[in-house]
Formats: C-alpha cells, structure tokens, sequence
C-alpha cells in the first residue's frame, strides 16, 4: 500500500504543476478579456486593463486552490523524494559520430581573427554604445508593456 | 544513519551548481535593482553576457546578447551590427554550448524546475525533431523579423517581443513586483497576457521535460551550437578508447546523436559514467574534468588540479565582489532643473495637477522650441528615439493629431538624449511635419519624471497644467480622447 503511495507520488505532483500553470493562465486571460471589453463608443478604454489591485485581488480570489495545489505539490515532491522514486534511465544507444573536422586548428584561428575583427569594427562604428543605449532603458516590448 | 546521510548527500549542490548560481549572480549583480525596483545604468551594460539573462531585468549589469543582436540586426540600416556578431562569435568558438550547461540563468531556472519529482517526458524522436524548431526561431523571430522591419525603419525584437520567457520573469515580473512600478501596470494589455501565458507554459513544459526552453526554443543555444566543432572549451571523446558501449547516450538527457554534437551542453553526465574515460571535459589540451575513478591520476596530479580550482575559485570570489561593489554603489542624485518661480498656487512639478517647468529644446530645423510660448493652447510633449520601435511606430499619430488640430494644440516630439544615428537623415526620409527636438543633456525627460522608458507622452493643459504624464505607447483614439475635452 505504501509502495503504491509513493508510486502516485510523482503523479500527484505533476497534475499539480498542471493544475497551477492552468489557473495562472485562466486568470490572466479572464482579467484581461474582461478589462478589454471596457470600452466607450469609439473604442477607447475607459480604464487600464491591468491595475495593481485588481491583479492583486485576482491572485487573491484563486490564493485557496493555488495555495492547494503548491501544498500538495509539495507534500508529493518530499514523498517521492524520501522513497526515492526517480525516472526510469533512457536506453543504451550507439553514438553517430561525425567524422573529425579537417584543419578545425586553422578554422579556430580564423573564426578568432574574424571575432576580434567584427569586435574593433564594431566599437569604432558605435556598434558598442548602441548596445549600452539599448540595455540602459527599459525595453517595454520585451517586458510586454504596451 | 549513514543510509540517511548518503541519501541526502545526492542533494548537495554540484560544482557545476555552484558555478552556475555564481554566473547568476554575477550577471545579475545589482542587487539594489531589487530594492529600488530601477534597472542598472552603468557602462558595462554596453558588454554582452554569454547566457541568455534580459537587461531589463533590475539586477541585470550586462546586455543580452539575443536581445542585442535582434536590436543590431534591426539597426542595420543605419549600421552595420558588427559588434554582436564578433561577441557572439568569440563566446561559440571559446565556450560554445558550454554556457547552456555552465553560465546561463535561464538554464538554472529550467534545470531547477525539473528537479521537482513529477513523470518526465522521455527523449525520442520527436524530442529529437523538435530540437530543430530552435532554428527556425532563430532564422525567422531572431534574424528576418528584425531585419525586415529595420529595413521599413522600425526596431523590432521579434523573439524578445512575443516570446521570450526571460523578458517576461526576469524583466516584467521583478519590475512589476515592486511597489513603486504601480504605474506600469496601466501599461499592461495583450501583449503581456500572451507573454504571461507563454511564460507558464514554458516553466510548466520544464518540470516534466529536462530544459524543455533550452532544447527546443532557444534561439542563443541554437547560436552557439553552430561553433559545436570547433568550440576550445567542452566535452571531448577520444575515439580510439571508445567502445561505443552507449553509456553516454544513455546518461545524457540532451537529445545528443553522439557526445559534443550541437545539442550537447556540456553538462559532463556522461563523464561520470563512461568506463573507459574517453569522454571528458577539456580546454583545448587542457583536461578540465575526467573520470578519476577510472583514470586514477597521481597525487601530485590531483594535488596541482586542486591548486588550481583553489586559485580559480579565489579569482571567481573576487571578480563577484568586485562586481558587487562596482553595480551597487549609492547613485549620484542630478543636479535639481532650474525650475522658475510659481505664478500661482499650483506646484510645478512632473504629476497630473501639477504645472508644468517651462523648458527649452533646440530644434532640428535650427530654431528653439519653448513651451511658455504655447501658453493658452493644449501642449503635447512626445519623448521619443529612433532606436525604440514603439515610439516610432505612433510617430504618425502625433503628426496626424497637429494637423489635424494645429490652432489649438501643440504638439513636439523630442529626441532622447541617447542618439545613434544622423537624426535629421532619418526625419528627412520620412514627411512628418511635426516639430522635432532634442533633449540634449536629458535634463527636459527628468523634468517630467521620466528617463529609463521610451516612450513617454505629457499633456499639458491650456494653463499649463499637466493633465496626462504616461510612458508607453499611444493610439490616436486615445491621443484624441484625452486632447479634445481639453480644448472645450
């Protein structure tokens, strides 16, 4: 009985991880549908989608289920861990090996002399300060902001 | 006892753990980002690191290198990306995939993730197959997209922008988090939900498939496994001790075809388990790590090699500190805007209600604009750069919102501080009649609160006060929506 616990173990743990992906995915779709379809008549929002208290209490309204499932995932994870249950090995393969590179000695240098090339041209164009202005200010579209 | 010991031993931090939680640390050494919920704005932000770590994330000292060669590529037009390209080059031929498996944050995140005992996907044909998608993300997010779009004259990281998992948590979510960021919230619509609900998906996909990111999406892994043949540093077989017994493959959990090939991030499971020692971690000649079980090297061997992990991990230590110390030292508050006298009760200063500083900006068709000339119209103040694609994309709508409304409303759209191409050249190629400024010292952005966004729109109302003061893009309904009561 208590081998086939420990056996459930790993599964009871992954419907967890399944069921707090789904719950964090539903909530930000419903908040944000929700927000979206505040709209006067030309289309404007009448307010912003996403506030820091309405994330806040959507968090809130699934903190009993989340709260749940991370408990359970955590009593799970430390079962299957104290029984030590892992996963089964993948099985014994032949490697494909390819066939070693001709003159890679000479390919490595040149690729070197190519890097540091591309490097010098690169702070004598400005290359370098385009990176930095980039990288010191936020970049909204990566974050998702606007 | 002892069983219990050993038990737990297997849970101790390995020495490639360690070094990648340091390389984590290190590149994300601005530990006062945390706090103070800013990004690091120093010089060395203009050097890449080799791992995948975004440089909007508030700890993060460096670029990263896939968001920085998307924004080169689509800078193209004005320059040609030759800095990215070497970096990128030199970290393949060095370290190649070495950085998945050592020196990548996003790895740690995914390897720790898939330490949680839940059933894990096997690898297969199909984990195999889908290895290769990596390459089209590549080509198509990383490479076309960016190019494509530079060509037309608008910067957009394609993969950064709709994909990227590490933009999302390291960027969004340790910004968001903090209490006094409450106003990017308002920014926040589609783009963020889709990148919220990849982000889930790709962490959830990574506690039942090992680096489930790393193996099948990302585009830098697929960047440095290009060098895989001719990277210095790596695992490395010698053939003529080989037996082909398959232990490597078996103990590998990269979809590998042989050790080393492009897949193989050099993570050493198979050292561990080849019985003859064929495979081990090297630096040219150099052997960085073998199978001492098998190979049993002399004492005075193990002694030196135990020196030198000594004054390695000495180095290490100190280049931490160091870049502790450089990326969290108290900043230099700027010099105060020489802000006149009130005419009135109302504050001036940068918040809605408040009356806006009078400034001057020099223009780029050689005359000033002041903004206490256009006392009695609406002002619409637009910080913007050519290097960031959102502000260029809503351009027309500020030049169709002044002609549209020029008697009542000025509108001005001024040119971060931060210039990286012929300006003038750029506005010559495209018809707006708008006009177009520089904030030359930076010092007109701090006046309204602003610096490290782009881009940032202010609304002035006919006796000057500030009605509207956003960072993020603008439509024009919206332009419209805030503009037209306030000329009523």
């Amino acid at each position: 009985m208590r081998q086939r616990i420990a056996r459930l173990c790993p599964w009871i743990a992954g419907a967890a991880v399944i069921v707090i992906a789904a719950l964090l995915c539903w909530k930000a779709v419903s908040l944000y549908t929700a927000g979206n379809a505040l709209r006067d008549a030309q289309g404007v929002l009448l307010s912003p989608i996403f506030t820091r208290e309405n994330v806040t209490a959507c968090i809130a309204s699934i903190s009993l289920p989340l709260g749940i499932c991370l408990l359970t995932l955590t009593a799970a994870a430390a079962a299957a861990l104290l029984n030590g249950i892992s996963s089964r090995r993948s099985p014994r393969r032949k490697p494909a090996y390819a066939a070693p590179l001709p003159h890679a000695c000479l390919l490595r240098s040149l690729v070197l002399a190519l890097a540091l090339a591309l490097i010098a041209a690169g702070v004598m164009n400005g290359g370098l300060y385009d990176v930095l202005v980039k990288a010191i200010n936020i970049c909204t579209e990566c974050i998702g902001l606007g | 006892m002892a069983k219990m010991i050993n038990r737990f031993r297997k849970f101790l931090p390995t020495k490639r753990r360690l070094i990648q939680l340091y390389a984590a640390l290190l590149s994300n050494a601005h530990a006062k980002g945390f706090v103070s919920g800013e990004i690091f704005t120093g010089t060395s932000k203009a050097m890449c690191v080799p791992g995948l770590n975004c440089y909007s994330c508030p700890g993060a000292i460096a670029a990263c290198p896939l968001g920085a060669l998307q924004n080169a590529l689509a800078s193209t037009g004005a320059r040609m990306p030759y800095y990215v390209l070497g970096v990128l080059m030199l970290f393949g031929l060095t370290l190649g995939r070495t950085i998945c498996g050592f020196l990548c944050p996003m790895g740690l995140v995914q390897e720790m993730l898939h330490k949680l005992p839940t059933p894990k996907v096997r690898k297969s044909r199909l984990t195999r197959a889908l290895s290769w998608l990596k390459y089209m993300l590549l080509a198509v997010f990383v490479v076309i997209l960016p190019l494509w779009h530079g060509v037309k004259g608008l910067p957009l990281p394609a993969f950064c922008k709709y994909i990227c998992p590490a933009g999302t948590l390291e960027g969004a979510v340790a910004l968001l988090a903090h209490p006094d960021n409450t106003g990017m919230f308002s920014m926040l619509g589609g783009l963020f939900t889709s990148k919220f609900v990849i982000m889930i998906v790709i962490l959830a996909a990574c506690v039942f498939a090992y680096r489930a990111f790393c193996r099948f999406l990302c585009p830098l892994g697929a960047i440095y496994g290009l060098f895989a043949r001719i990277a210095v540093i790596g695992v490395k077989v010698e053939q003529p001790k080989c037996v082909d017994c398959g232990a490597c493959m078996a103990a590998c959990p990269m979809d590998i075809r042989h050790v080393g090939d492009h897949e193989c991030i050099h993570c050493t499971a198979c050292i561990g388990v080849c019985p003859t020692n064929a495979i081990t971690l090297r630096a040219g000649r150099i052997i960085l790590k073998e199978n001492e079980a098998v190979s049993k090297p002399v004492p005075s061997v193990q002694k030196n090699r135990r020196t030198l992990r000594l004054a390695i991990a000495a180095a290490a230590i100190i280049m931490l500190a160091g870049a502790l110390w450089y990326a969290n030292q108290p900043a230099v508050a700027p010099d105060a805007p020489d802000i006149p006298a009130a005419e009135s009760a109302i504050p001036i200063g940068a918040e809605v209600g408040m009356r806006a500083a009078d400034f001057t900006v020099p223009r780029y068709d050689g005359r000033v604009w002041r903004l206490s000339d256009h006392r009695g119209k609406v002002v619409v103040v637009n910080f913007w750069a050519t290097w960031c694609g959102p502000c260029v994309k809503e351009l027309p709508f500020f030049d169709r919102l002044s002609a549209a409304y020029g008697q009542d409303v000025a509108v001005v759209a001024i040119h971060s501080d931060l210039v990286t191409e012929d300006v003038p050249a750029w506005l010559a190629s495209r018809s707006y009649t708008l006009p177009f400024a520089l904030d030359e010292t930076g010092d007109v952005i701090r006046a309204f609160g602003g610096s490290a966004m782009l881009p940032q729109t202010v609304i002035i109302d006919r006796q000057g006060v500030i009605v509207s003061n956003r960072v993020g893009s603008v439509d024009y309904a919206a332009l419209e929506a805030l503009v037209l009561p306030l000329l009523n």
